[in-house]
């Protein structure tokens, strides 16, 4: 296999049938790639070392973390803020790309949404274990209770409720339409009968007419231009869980679009870690080749930017605003007891991703991990400088604290991360994961 | 009724076929393929902008109904009726409700799921979704039809009952 | 901390007791054998405790009342709540207290206007006995050695000691006891010496105030009592005083020094100096706070003294002492020096001296003879009875009210000399393990007793509900040192009382109990002339570079309240810490140490030494080392054994060396941070008097705030409150009050560390300026009510929102725990219970209040303006067909400040409420976030005089 190289073309020449075969026969396979029930096994254990802790957390209550009287939003919030940025990465590429009719998306756009699926799920668990009362979660949903009470719907939590629900619902939704012609593939092609029967009952009788196709066309189009807004409105919103309250630190206009470079940032960087991982694995090379790499590389150069600029921003209006317990808080930000966590995010989001300028790092496989690590934990970072940092200096000097996790915290925290990895690997096992109708069209081009 | 259906080994052949199909005096035809092939005409997006817009209108009445009328609360010394807040919900509800139409009125338009069809017995039509372009003629003379394929170049041509 | 209430449950399982609660009632014999549920515990818990009165020898007197249960039976119409009056003890002198009942149970401590030393105040220990109360550590049994015995037992063991007494006509027969100033106790006493007229009487406090006493006596001759009228003077000066803090009468004495602390509400504010080595509640709301060791108050006060008798100017006295001893002058008959009880007793006459030279005698302050019974020299009288038992001269001891064998070192040791000792004792004590016996004694809320307050007015002690655990009262154990017959306690009271009254008797004691005090029995000002050497009194100075200054802990005294949660955990005035007592050092010593908070230091006087972590306290004189006495105690009950370091072996008069030790300790503060020295103005505004002078409006800074909407309650109803800064001490008692009202869990030490405490008011304490000088600021902080509050708006559930009086409401049962409205609090007023602490607490549920909700795991609590008082009084004005009053309502932290901070009412009836509002001084904190909070504070302006630097 040749080294990739920025040059390459967005896809080998390899026939349909050639293409098709390579991806469809992932899942039928005893193994899809060698030692997968090695790559199971520890992320499989970390799930349950999440499921173990949040037994606990409900037997013992939230006081196992390590959140306080100032700072009573912790890793949950930090961790759920995070993982719906790197979900909202995956959307962006599925969708958004398609609407530009980019012609490399179609190579990773599986790959971007599965992840959008898992990271969804690992960010809605969080929303629900921080509540003290989590049992009563559904307490937030409208529904006809015996007082007559409704949710209050001038709160961002609220609006991050129907946010929420709305963007898992449609991402699973519009992942599931996407998956359809696969689905009749993968049924059409399965030789044992259990499969068959699976395929067939997911593919719901799609098998290519004219007529689906043509309304499938369509239809996925208006999608994916209504997807694009969503997963904008979806991080909006979620700035404005900070935004919309009047605590320093949080209380900022630009709030939302700084959410929205941040999803992009995190995830694209999480993208690219997967395409890496899994063309190798799958050898999918000649279909996820140095081109892709390049261009991944590229967006998240761009990403980085914007944030880097939002985090300008951040200085510049807390100062020309001028309000004292604002700039108290951002000068704690700088100077102050968390700082290295804050200087980390800058290093790791702005400053690093700033060698991907140089055409050839974009495709050294080795560096561009390290810079994507460095993106998913700098983001985790300036999550924590958003949460944690804002919530220990409040307006009143009496009432400021520190904060730190605990080991519960930890635990979730990768315990959450176990569950993105275990259930991208099962769902490898099902799906096949590259688009392959999509591929049809790139590889019909190219030829 | 019969159906007889022809493979060809991609799109160009198959397109070529089924013009001179047509001319040919075949009316009840259907094509298959692995990608998607023609625009054309389709209510969906119109079913989807209806669904969004009613979604959206429903969210925003909805939550005005609830903080105006059924259960009217001091909330933080807020004005009963404070519209700007009930836009995300309603913004967020009309999207849902948009993509859940567009998903499921494509289901309804086409008729899904429908696991199982008569053209589905061809064996042709197995590589339909991978790599072959398949025609299917309903007709009452499928000798005509079968001799018509064969002549247009189909790699396999099979015959099944309507 | 979770463990404390175990010993209920274990009593609930006494098969002793089970076999009682059989005897008398089958059927809850039976409900016993089949309880199962956590619910069924607490009822018969509340049973329990109920019938464990019932068994002592003594089963109180008739009419008394049975402990209801918690859960009354269908239709039981609830009674209201009730008042009784009572007296708190402190130190031995009383503080008139009112008990509130509810549901015929004592549930909370309130002050009593009628009485001199409370004048409807109370402070926080007052505060917190309820808890003691309620307190099963309590249950310790009558003991001999660590066997139980029966109450006959205690009949035959006091025989053979009358026999034993009358042998040697009581020569080796010894009473120690604390400070007693009960009538009863002492004529009892006296009865005592008649039988046996050899017979010894001790006491024995570890704060002794023998420095007072003794100051008196080099000043006047006999150990007259100063009582200053605080309201009378126009300047004060106080040196190391504990005049708002503690001394006897202390209550009275702040609120009279509030009433010229407004300048808004008084003529003439008053001004204060305050001189001392560590900040006091004087310091806190002096004007000048002037930092001075031990050495340099022994120079000062003669300086002072020079320059106010003498007109002498002293050479050395620092710039600023010209300056007050000449206000003190310009000022004559209208000023006050205190001085207090830590200084030398030739100091404190020097202070009489000159308080006799400016002539405030009649106006200012007059003297009065002591409360005490018998006032005596308590370390002389330690003394003697350490050197008695040593010398094998005493055979029998009887210990009351009195825990010796931790407070006074070298009576462990002794005691094992004495052939027969017994304690009695409230809960377990140190010495209740050492003597021979031990006797549970009454807690004064289920005993008849008298005290006296500070002036001599006599109170008598009603019991507040059925003993709760088996005990007798000490009257009763008096009675059987004389005789064979036990007297019954409101038998002994009335003895004392019935030959004063003759034959008006029973409506004294019926107007007696009703106002809780007797009348007429305040003793009247004494004319005492001064003597002509108290002006000549010289102080030794110390010629040590280090002072090592023991001192009561504010909360936990000498450690007899060790035991009560709710002072452990209540933050220290100045230094906010809880459940410690760390070593209190000045910045400049630990720089020079090279310590910091936490850090472990040893402390060396002779051979006595103790490793303990600092606290940096600013504003402490860099020579001072503070050590606080009460702590470290390890017999005193599940909640207060082994907390802290004891430091009593450090007493002593011995050259001190301090030098850093290895290690750290983990000390919990409320103050989560370190201290901030600047911009504390921005919070507590605060201007001089001059300022305040030219421009009334010198505190108002709010720029007019526009609004897009402005909506207001339209109730019929406008809670508001106002706080004045001014007035405020920082002694806490609101806090405790509001614990107690409010059914507030503590949480524990570490808990406090995780900043995880749930006090629904605390008091904030800025500091500005110069850490080694700064000034200090005090803030009452609770739920500010806005009308436009940001904690609502971000609910998603409407667990929290406004109802149309103006309060901010928590809906508990609403309550997910989204901890948003935390967040959004720009006050950081409100608590999460990130576990189940009241669950955890363990406390009977018959102590808590039950008008108000307990709270449970997950949810969001804060104040709420005592929202069940408004209710009770908002059902009231409903019967009675009439808008709630202005100043019906007073909440529980208003109603036991001892000095007024507080005002809160009915803002649609005007009201002292209103018009506090409308003072020149009034802001709201944050205003600029427009919140436009219901509560007010106003600020705070120093009287400085400008000849003073700084």
């Amino acid at each position: 296999m040749t080294r990739p190289s920025p040059g390459d073309p967005v896809a080998l020449s390899t026939s349909n049938e050639a293409m098709t075969a390579h991806v469809s026969a992932v899942p039928f396979r005893a193994q899809p790639f060698a030692h997968y029930w090695l790559a199971v096994a520890p992320f499989g254990a970390l799930t349950g070392v999440l499921l173990g802790s949040i037994l606990y957390l409900f037997y013992a209550g939230v006081g196992i973390w390590g959140i306080d009287w100032p700072v009573a939003w912790g890793f949950a919030l930090i961790n759920y803020v995070w993982w719906i940025a790197i979900a909202s990465g995956g959307t962006f590429i599925s969708a958004l790309f398609y609407l530009t009719r980019s012609e490399w998306r179609n190579a990773i756009n599986r790959i971007a949404e599965t992840m959008t699926l898992f990271g969804a799920a690992c960010a809605g668990i969080y929303p629900i274990l921080h509540l003290g009362r989590p049992w009563f979660f559904y307490w937030l949903f409208p529904y006809p209770n015996t007082m007559g009470l409704w949710p209050q719907f001038r709160s961002p939590l609220l609006w991050d409720f129907f946010a929420i629900l709305t963007y898992v619902t449609s991402s699973v939704l519009f992942w599931y339409f996407g998956l359809l012609p696969d689905l009749a593939t993968m049924r059409d092609r399965a030789t044992s009968r259990r499969w068959q029967v699976f395929y067939g009952a997911l593919a719901l009788g799609f098998r290519g007419s004219s007529t689906q196709w043509r309304h499938y066309h369509v239809t996925y189009g208006v999608l994916a231009a209504i997807m694009a807004p969503l997963v904008c409105s979806v991080h909006s919103i979620v700035g404005l869980d900070f935004a919309g309250a009047a605590t320093p630190g949080w209380h900022s206009t630009q709030f939302p679009p700084f959410f929205i470079f941040g999803a992009f940032l995190s995830g694209f960087a999480t993208v690219l870690l997967l395409v890496m991982a899994l063309r190798r694995l799958l050898n999918l090379q000649a279909w996820m080749t140095g081109r892709h790499l390049d261009v991944l590389c590229k967006l998240m150069l761009t990403s980085s930017l914007f944030v880097g600029y939002a985090y300008v921003m951040d200085g510049f209006t807390v100062f020309y605003g001028g309000e004292k317990a604002d700039i108290v808080n951002y000068t704690a930000r700088l100077f102050g007891y968390y700082a290295p966590v804050y200087w980390g995010a800058v290093l790791f989001n702005v400053m690093l991703p700033q060698l991907l300028w140089v055409r050839a790092l974009r495709v050294n496989q080795l560096l561009v991990t390290l810079l994507c690590c460095g993106v998913i934990v700098g983001m985790w970072f300036e999550r924590y400088t958003i949460v944690v940092i804002s919530l220990h200096r409040p307006h009143l000097p009496s009432a400021w604290g520190l904060y730190h996790g605990s080991l519960w915290d930890w635990l979730t925290l990768m315990g959450t991360a176990g569950l993105f990895v275990f259930g991208i690997l099962l769902a490898i096992r099902i799906i096949p994961a590259m688009s392959m109708f999509e591929m049809r069209e790139t590889l019909e081009q190219r030829r | 009724m019969r159906i007889v259906v022809g493979a060809f080994p991609d799109e160009t052949a198959m397109q070529a076929a089924l013009g001179r199909l047509r001319e040919a005096g075949f009316n009840a035809i259907e094509t298959y393929g692995p990608k998607p092939a023609g625009e054309g005409h389709s209510p969906l997006p119109l079913v989807i902008l209806a669904g969004g817009l009613f979604g959206a209108a429903l969210g925003f009445w909805w939550q005005t109904h609830e903080t105006v009328q059924a259960y009217p609360l001091d909330i933080g010394g807020r004005p009963l009726f404070s519209w700007p807040a009930y836009v995300p919900i309603a913004l967020e509800i009309g999207i849902l409700l948009a993509i859940a139409s567009g998903v499921f009125g494509f289901f309804v338009v086409n008729r899904m799921p429908r696991l199982w069809e008569p053209v589905d017995d061809a064996p042709a039509m197995r590589r339909a979704t991978s790599d072959r372009w398949c025609i299917a003629i309903t007709t009452e003379t499928p000798e005509q039809a079968r001799h018509a394929l064969w002549r247009f170049a189909a790699l396999e041509v099979d015959e099944v009952a309507a | 901390m979770s463990r404390q209430w175990r010993a209920l449950d274990a009593l609930a399982r006494d098969p002793a007791f089970v076999t009682r609660a059989e005897a008398e009632f089958p059927m809850l014999a039976r409900a016993m054998a089949a309880q199962t549920d956590r619910r069924g515990m607490m009822r018969l818990m509340a049973a329990g405790l109920a019938l464990a009165g019932l068994t002592g020898c003594d089963a109180g007197e008739q009419g008394g009342i049975l402990m209801p249960p918690v859960h009354p039976a269908p239709g039981t119409v609830g009674a209201g709540s009730d008042l009784f009056a009572t007296a708190h003890l402190a130190q031995g002198y009383a503080e008139g207290v009112r008990l509130r009942h509810a549901a015929g149970r004592p549930i909370k401590v309130e002050g009593n206007p009628l009485h001199p030393a409370s004048l409807g105040g109370t402070d926080a220990i007052a505060q917190a006995e309820i808890l003691g109360f309620y307190d099963p550590d309590r249950d310790i049994g009558l003991r001999r050695g660590r066997v139980a015995q029966a109450w006959q037992d205690l009949l035959t063991a006091m025989a053979a000691r009358r026999t034993r007494a009358a042998e040697d006509r009581g020569a080796g027969l010894r009473l120690l006891t604390g400070r007693v100033t009960s009538p009863t106790l002492a004529r009892q006493i006296a009865d005592l010496r008649t039988t046996y007229p050899e017979m010894r009487w001790h006491q024995w406090e570890p704060v002794t105030r023998d420095s007072v006493r003794a100051g008196a006596l080099l000043a006047y001759g006999q150990p007259v009592q100063v009582r200053p009228h605080l309201a009378e003077a126009d300047v004060i000066v106080a040196f190391d005083s504990d005049l708002l803090s503690s001394a006897p009468g202390h209550l009275r004495f702040a609120r009279e020094f509030a009433a010229r602390r407004n300048p808004t509400r008084t003529d003439r504010m008053s001004r204060v100096y305050a001189v001392e080595p560590a900040p006091t509640q004087v310091g806190l709301a002096a004007d000048h706070r002037l930092i001075a060791g031990a050495r340099d108050l022994a120079r000062l006060v003669p300086m002072l003294a020079a320059s106010v008798l003498r007109d002498e100017a002293p050479a050395d006295a620092p710039p600023w002492l010209g300056a007050m001893a000449a206000d003190l002058k310009a000022a004559r008959g209208r000023a006050f020096v205190h001085a207090g009880p830590d200084l030398p007793p030739e100091s404190l006459a020097l202070v009489h001296a000159m308080n006799e030279a400016l002539g405030g005698r009649g106006t200012c302050w007059t003297l009065g003879a002591p409360a005490e019974a018998d006032s005596a020299a308590l370390g002389e009288s330690m003394r003697a009875l350490l050197d008695d038992m040593q010398a094998g001269r005493v055979h029998t001891l009887l210990v009351l009210d009195a825990n010796p064998a931790f407070t006074a070192p070298g009576f462990a040791d002794a005691l094992r000399r004495v052939e027969f000792s017994m304690t009695m004792a409230v809960g377990p004590t140190e010495t209740a393990g050492a003597t021979h016996w031990l006797v549970p004694q009454r807690h004064a809320f289920e005993d008849w007793s008298d005290a006296r307050a500070f002036d001599g007015t006599a109170t008598i002690l009603q019991p507040q509900a059925r003993p709760l655990f088996d005990a007798i009262s000490p009257h009763t154990l008096l009675s059987l040192l004389a005789g064979p017959a036990p007297a019954g306690s409101q038998d002994a009271v009335r003895a004392t009382w019935a030959p004063q009254w003759g034959d008006a008797a029973a409506a004294r004691w019926h107007d007696a109990l009703a106002t809780g005090l007797v009348a007429g029995t305040a003793s009247p000002p004494i004319d005492v002339r001064l003597r002509d050497d108290a002006a000549r009194a010289a102080p030794a100075v110390p010629d040590q570079p280090l002072t090592l200054s023991l001192r009561p802990d504010p909360y936990v005294w000498d450690g007899r309240w060790a035991n009560n949660a709710w002072l452990q955990e209540l933050p220290r005035p100045t230094t906010k810490l809880v459940w410690d007592n760390p070593l209190l050092i000045s910045p400049a010593r630990a720089r020079d140490l090279g310590v910091r908070n936490g850090d472990r230091v040893e402390v060396r006087r002779g051979d006595a030494h103790r490793v303990l972590p600092v606290w940096v306290v600013p504003g402490q004189a860099p020579e001072m080392v503070i050590a606080t006495l009460g702590y470290g105690r390890q017999d005193v009950g599940a909640v207060g054994s082994g907390v802290g370091w004891n430091v009593y072996p450090l007493a002593g008069d011995g050259p001190v060396s301090l030098r850093k030790a290895d290690g750290q300790d983990e000390l919990a503060s409320t103050e989560h941070h370190d201290p901030i020295f600047s911009d504390a103005g921005e919070y507590v505004r605060h201007a001089g008097l001059d300022a305040f002078e030219a421009d009334p409006k010198v505190l108002a800074r709010e720029p007019a705030l526009e609004h897009l909407y402005r909506m207001h309650p339209p109730g019929p109803a406008a809670w508001g409150m106002s706080v004045d800064l001014n007035a405020c001490i920082g002694c806490n008692a609101c806090v405790v009050a509001c614990m107690a009202e409010n059914n507030i869990p503590v949480v524990g030490k570490q808990q406090v560390m995780h900043q995880r405490e749930m006090h629904w008011l605390r008091i904030d304490r800025y500091y500005e300026g110069d850490p080694e000088d700064p000034e200090i600021l005090l803030q009452p902080m609770l739920c500010q009510h806005c009308e436009q509050a940001p904690c609502e708006i971000v609910c998603p559930v409407e667990a929290t929102m406004h109802d149309s009086e103006g309060l901010n409401v928590m809906v508990y049962n609403r309550c997910i725990g989204t901890r948003f409205c935390s967040n959004n609090c720009p006050y950081k007023v409100r608590r999460f219970n990130y576990y189940g602490y009241t669950k955890e607490e363990h406390r009977p549920a018959l102590a808590r209040n039950p008008d108000v909700t307990v709270r449970a795991r997950g949810v969001m609590e804060k104040c709420t303006f005592c929202l069940q008082r408004i209710a009770a009084a908002r059902i009231v004005a409903d019967i009675e067909n009439r808008p709630v009053g202005a100043e019906e309502v007073v909440t529980a932290c208003q109603a036991a400040c001892p000095t007024q901070v507080f005002s809160f009412g009915n803002m649609a009836q005007g009201g002292t409420v209103v018009e506090r509002k409308q003072s020149p001084l009034s802001y709201a904190m944050l205003a600029e976030q427009n919140t436009h909070p219901r509560l007010t504070y106003e600020g705070v302006i120093r009287n400085r005089n400008k000849d003073v630097g700084a």
